[in-house]
């Protein structure tokens, strides 16, 4: 029996993402009895939010490190093949060659006239005439980039230099913020409000609370204290309450998914209220429902990518991947939903282990079943410890499925065959055949890259 | 992705451009060893600066490339060693790491300094009581915040079990939370 120290240990890495999926279970079970746990679970959230807000300017800083770092190598590799020693240097700029710079100022300037060819080339962003913007002077950011998984870049409006923004740095008002082809990123905005950009998107962030979409893609969520409006295409989309909503810009139109919540979009001529489930296009300043058959779950599953893997996004990713298996088998369109979850590859399979685990009370239900099906056909070598867990699972189909992963997996059996954790064993075959998986798992998790430390943990009780 | 040993062979080869892939995905964990020593965010980042350069030039004696990472942050550590004995330590004292010397902790030569005197309090106390943790904890708490890493990185750097990190971190958030909310226990 664990005491009230060694859960705060397993809840601390539950909430960096870091403990194994059957020892949730035994910690849900306790937060429900414990309100010192409970507290401390709420106090772990505070505390990080607050170092990673803190600690952004020190990610910026990194990246500028980086940056320099780079400039310095490339400059020594131009020089020598092999580097000479050279003495400790407190300046960059000092030490390098008259040739150093030149090269240096010409790869400066060649970058400088290709962003600006990049920015220009796009269409001018479309500001709503009744809207003053404020001057770009605050000091206080208007955002930060939390996650970006390629190159964004921003630029003061009406200026002309751009900036590369990795993960950490700040966003000040009246700022143009542009995803190319390989990256998606994450905004989290002053106001404790949230957006998320596309591939090859560009937004103007005027403020916290009024952000424009100039082309691609935008999921945005509200908090029900921190209203947000989205502009775009001449349209106004306004949240007053806790919502979620994607907006898609196209040339000539523009489409409006509401995932949760509530929105007031408003045209030239006419103005509607959107609930949650709800998608409109827009076109010369037209609102219709729209065309397209999937849900916002499917219309968002861009965002899916983003939020697996994360430790901050690891509830709002377990919501929506449940949201997915809930529809395979039910929906009219339910092999997109398996096919999205399927894309997931392994960064899908926590939370589907994390639904099997907690859903042993109901061992037939068709999803369960379905999911871990998925599991077997996706999960990648650090997830052998969850498999293994699985072998012990209420329902013959879920055995199966987990023996069938590890299977493929390691290319081993254990002495029982996939078939027969289905049906043909006996609880005896099956126990002794789960404890060769466990003792084998223990002794060769090292051979295996990128497995959890907590996993071999929990095999080990 | 091309494996750090992978790549350290090819330095160690000639090629050196190797090496960027390198910087790229080490700088900040070096950062954030360096932070975790000098404790001024300026002086942290020549000093990771000049590891980065002496591992480049200093390559060649790396006897396992699969260890680039522990042997790097090994050159980081005598890099600030160095520093704080050489006396430039006085520079910022231990002392001086009070809230109101915050700045130090967090100033970066590329902000602004409205940018810096944005920084509302809260941040400012926070980065302070960071800044005053047993350096155990502040180096784990730095190694974590500076990018996005796992467990296990963190103990591959530390040269620790990721059980370990787990342990650190949780007392060091605990501390936190304790001294930025008064509590005394």
């Amino acid at each position: 029996m664990m005491n009230c120290e060694e859960y705060l240990l397993q809840l601390n890495a539950r909430h960096d993402g870091e403990l194994a999926a059957d020892q949730c279970a035994e910690l849900e079970t306790h937060l429900v009895e414990c309100s010192h746990c409970r507290a401390a679970a709420e106090g772990f959230d505070s505390i990080d939010a607050e170092l990673r807000v803190a600690f952004a300017p020190r990610r910026a800083a990194a990246a500028a490190l980086t940056d320099r770092v780079l400039a310095e190598v490339r400059a020594l590799a131009d020089n020598s093949p092999t580097p000479a020693p050279a003495a400790p240097r407190t300046r960059l700029f000092g030490e390098l060659s008259l040739a150093d710079w030149g090269r240096t100022l010409l790869a400066s300037a060649a970058g400088f006239l290709l962003a600006v060819a990049l920015f220009r080339s796009s269409p001018a962003p479309q500001v709503n005439p009744g809207h003053v913007l404020t001057a770009a002077t605050s000091a206080q950011p208007a955002g930060h980039v939390v996650l970006a998984s390629g190159p964004v870049q921003m630029r003061a409006v009406n200026q002309i230099p751009v900036f590369n923004c990795p993960s950490g740095s700040a966003i000040k008002p009246a700022s143009v913020v542009r995803t190319g082809d390989n990256a998606r990123c994450e905004l989290s905005l002053a106001g404790g409000n949230k957006v998320r950009l596309d591939r090859n998107t560009e937004i103007t962030l005027h403020q916290p609370d009024r952000v424009e979409v100039n082309s691609g893609r935008l999921w945005a969520a509200s908090k029900a204290a921190a209203p947000i409006e989205i502009v775009s295409y001449g349209c106004s989309i306004k949240s007053d309450s806790g919502s979620e909503l994607a907006v898609e810009r196209q040339p000539k139109s523009m489409r409006v998914v509401v995932v949760d919540g509530a929105v007031n979009l408003s045209t030239a001529k006419e103005s509607k209220q959107l609930a949650g489930g709800q998608q409109v296009d827009v076109a010369e300043d037209q609102i219709v429902a729209s065309s397209s058959e999937n849900d916002p779950l499917l219309e968002t599953a861009w965002i899916n990518g983003m939020l697996a893997g994360r430790s901050s996004g690891r509830q709002e990713f377990g919501q929506r991947v449940q949201g997915l298996l809930a529809q395979v088998g039910s929906a009219k369109l339910s092999l997109l939903y398996e096919d999205e979850l399927r894309r997931l590859g392994d960064g899908g399979v926590p939370p589907l282990v994390a639904y099997l685990k907690s859903t042993q009370d109901k061992p037939a239900e068709g999803q369960r079943i379905i999911a871990a099906r998925i599991v077997a056909d996706v999960a990648q070598p650090r997830r052998i410890g969850d498999l293994v867990v699985l072998l012990q699972d209420q329902s013959p189909e879920v055995r199966y499925h987990a023996a069938r992963g590890l299977e493929r997996l390691t290319g081993r059996d254990q002495g029982l065959t996939t078939d027969a954790w289905k049906a043909e064993s006996t609880a005896e075959e099956r126990e002794a055949a789960y404890q060769k998986w466990k003792e084998w798992w223990t002794a060769n998790s090292d051979r295996y890259a990128a497995h959890s430390h907590a996993n071999v943990l929990a095999l080990a009780v | 992705m091309t494996a750090d040993s992978d790549l350290v062979r090819l330095v160690q080869g000639g090629q050196t451009s190797a090496y960027e892939e390198l910087v790229r995905r080490w700088s900040a964990r070096i950062l954030a060893v360096c932070h975790a020593r000098v404790r001024s965010a300026h002086t942290a980042e020549e000093m990771a600066q000049e590891a980065m350069l002496r591992g480049l030039r200093a390559i060649g004696s790396l006897n396992d490339p699969a260890k680039f990472g522990p042997w790097l942050c090994g050159i980081a550590v005598r890099v600030c060693l160095d520093w704080l004995k050489c006396g430039q330590a006085r520079q910022v004292s231990l002392e001086a790491m009070t809230d109101d010397h915050a700045e130090n902790w967090l100033a970066h030569s590329g902000d602004a300094p409205d940018q810096v005197a944005a920084k509302n309090d809260d941040e400012r106390r926070l980065l302070a009581e960071v800044a005053g943790l047993p350096e155990s904890y502040r180096e784990v708490i730095l190694m974590y915040y500076y990018e996005d890493v796992t467990y296990a990185d963190v103990a591959q750097v530390l040269g620790v079990s990721a059980a370990t990190v787990n342990a650190r971190l949780t007392k060091a958030r605990a501390m936190l939370r304790e001294r930025l909310s008064g509590l005394q226990r």
